[in-house]
């Protein structure tokens, strides 16, 4: 990636920026949904993993990306997976449009982490969310409402995706808006300011 | 004759086994700088405690003192006998059911510990008592339900820890199965969106890989003025089609 393409800087002084967040346990996904979402170059920070984490590189501090819709950009944030780096969950969700919480559909083992991982954000911060089952292309994995009712959430609040398609992360991004639009229709979430709470480093102004 | 011994050789599990048929003071002392405790037993029960001089006030605070003592690695102790009509106290725990218990909820922190909440996860009341708890369990229900109930951002597991001061893995315990027993649930700071809410922009088609939950707008809601939401759903739409 060229060292001096800052892509927050080519947003310029358009429409305030909208923030999404992508979170789950160590190898749901996340990379992959920013990376088959996004419009220019990931800005990753992969490190080789110190520890058996079940890939050589991993999501040390987060994953961003950006989008533009009908002139409107939105931020992609994708959070490092490890319990240590929690401290970070609450700091990308803080006026964040939407979460989308990714859970690999063949670990079962990770379901806990996810669910921990959600309940911590979701309990603390008003964020409208989904949880995405990934690796939907693999044979032997849990569907989208055996997940739902793991996490004791609404069928219609759990979506099956395969990260790696474009057009399956553009479907569970429709979901979550179509969310977003019924919480604001019902007016028990209002999110008018939702989105980057303040201009940073000179983008974000009307 | 007295009872004598320090824990490294007698293991408090075996010294209460031993006073399961008496009746007197048992006087502990886990060593300079740490507590010293005087357990008041008669037939087998625990009629009182005082823990550094003060009296301890319920059966979830014995409890929690007397994970510390299953757990002493050592510390002396001596029993005197006393007749049990001068014991009356403010508890009346089974000892050795108590043991049973803690030993089974070292057991069963050891085995949950990775499906435990968050300790700052905040937790809310999901319905009211209606079938019997475990004592245990049942003893902190009472203690813990004003908390769950009064305040609307709900409570952790940290700051019951603190409020009930005990520990934090034995709160995140308790908070693990009164959701297992459905009494409790995670709080979600926004509300879940209503039931059968329409959707914004045409709908996903069906074969698609996502499950769509979409509803009617509750009667008093009105639409965003803005429409901000359509717009970047037909902007997204537009980029499958």
């Amino acid at each position: 990636m060229n060292p001096l393409y800052d892509p927050i800087a080519s947003f310029g002084t358009g429409p305030k920026p909208l923030k999404l967040v992508v979170a789950g346990p160590v190898g749901a996904g996340k990379t992959s949904f920013v990376r088959s979402l996004s419009e220019t170059e990931v800005v990753g920070t992969d490190e080789l993993a110190t520890e058996d984490i079940g890939k050589t590189f991993t999501t040390v501090a987060m994953d961003f990306g950006t989008l533009v819709l009908d002139g409107q950009p939105i931020f992609l944030f994708g959070t490092p997976g490890q319990d240590r780096f929690d401290f970070m969950w609450e700091v990308l969700c803080e006026g964040a449009l939407g979460l989308v919480l990714l859970v690999a559909g063949d670990k079962p083992s990770e379901f806990s982490q996810a669910r921990r991982i959600l309940e911590f954000i979701t309990s603390r911060i008003s964020v409208p969310f989904i949880v995405g089952v990934t690796r939907q292309d693999l044979p032997k994995v849990w569907s989208s409402e055996d997940v739902a009712e793991y996490f004791g959430l609404p069928t219609a609040q759990v979506v099956s995706l395969n990260a790696t398609r474009s057009t399956s992360s553009i479907f569970t991004l429709i979901h979550l808006l179509e969310l977003v639009g019924a919480y604001q229709l019902s007016e028990s979430f209002v999110s008018s300011d939702a989105g980057l709470a303040e201009p940073q480093n000179g983008f974000g102004q009307q | 004759m007295s009872l004598f011994g320090n824990l490294s050789d007698l293991p408090f599990v075996e010294v209460v086994a031993l006073l399961s048929r008496k009746s007197g003071a048992l006087e502990i002392s886990l060593g300079p700088f740490r507590s010293h405790y005087q357990l008041y037993v008669a037939d087998g029960s625990l009629r009182g405690m005082v823990r550094d001089h003060s009296p301890v006030e319920d059966a979830l605070q014995a409890r929690e003192e007397i994970v510390k003592l299953f757990v002493a690695q050592s510390g002396s102790f001596e029993f005197t006998k006393l007749s049990p009509e001068s014991l009356v106290g403010n508890l009346d725990l089974p000892l050795q059911r108590i043991l049973l218990s803690i030993s089974t909820m070292h057991d069963e922190i050891g085995a949950f510990r990775e499906h435990f909440a968050d300790p700052r996860t905040q937790f809310r009341a999901t319905q009211a008592l209606e079938e019997s708890l475990d004592p245990t369990l049942s003893d902190f229900w009472q203690r813990s339900h004003k908390y769950f109930s009064d305040l609307p951002s709900g409570i952790s597991a940290q700051q019951l820890s603190s409020l009930l001061r005990i520990s934090l893995e034995q709160a995140q315990l308790y908070l693990y199965k009164l959701r297992a027993a459905g009494l409790v649930a995670p709080i979600r700071a926004v509300e879940q969106p209503p039931k059968n809410h329409q959707p914004l922009a045409p709908s996903i088609p069906a074969s698609a890989p996502v499950a769509v939950g979409v509803a009617q707008p509750s009667p008093k809601s009105k639409p965003r003025s803005d429409g901000l939401i359509p717009r970047l759903l037909q902007a997204l739409k537009g980029k499958i089609l």
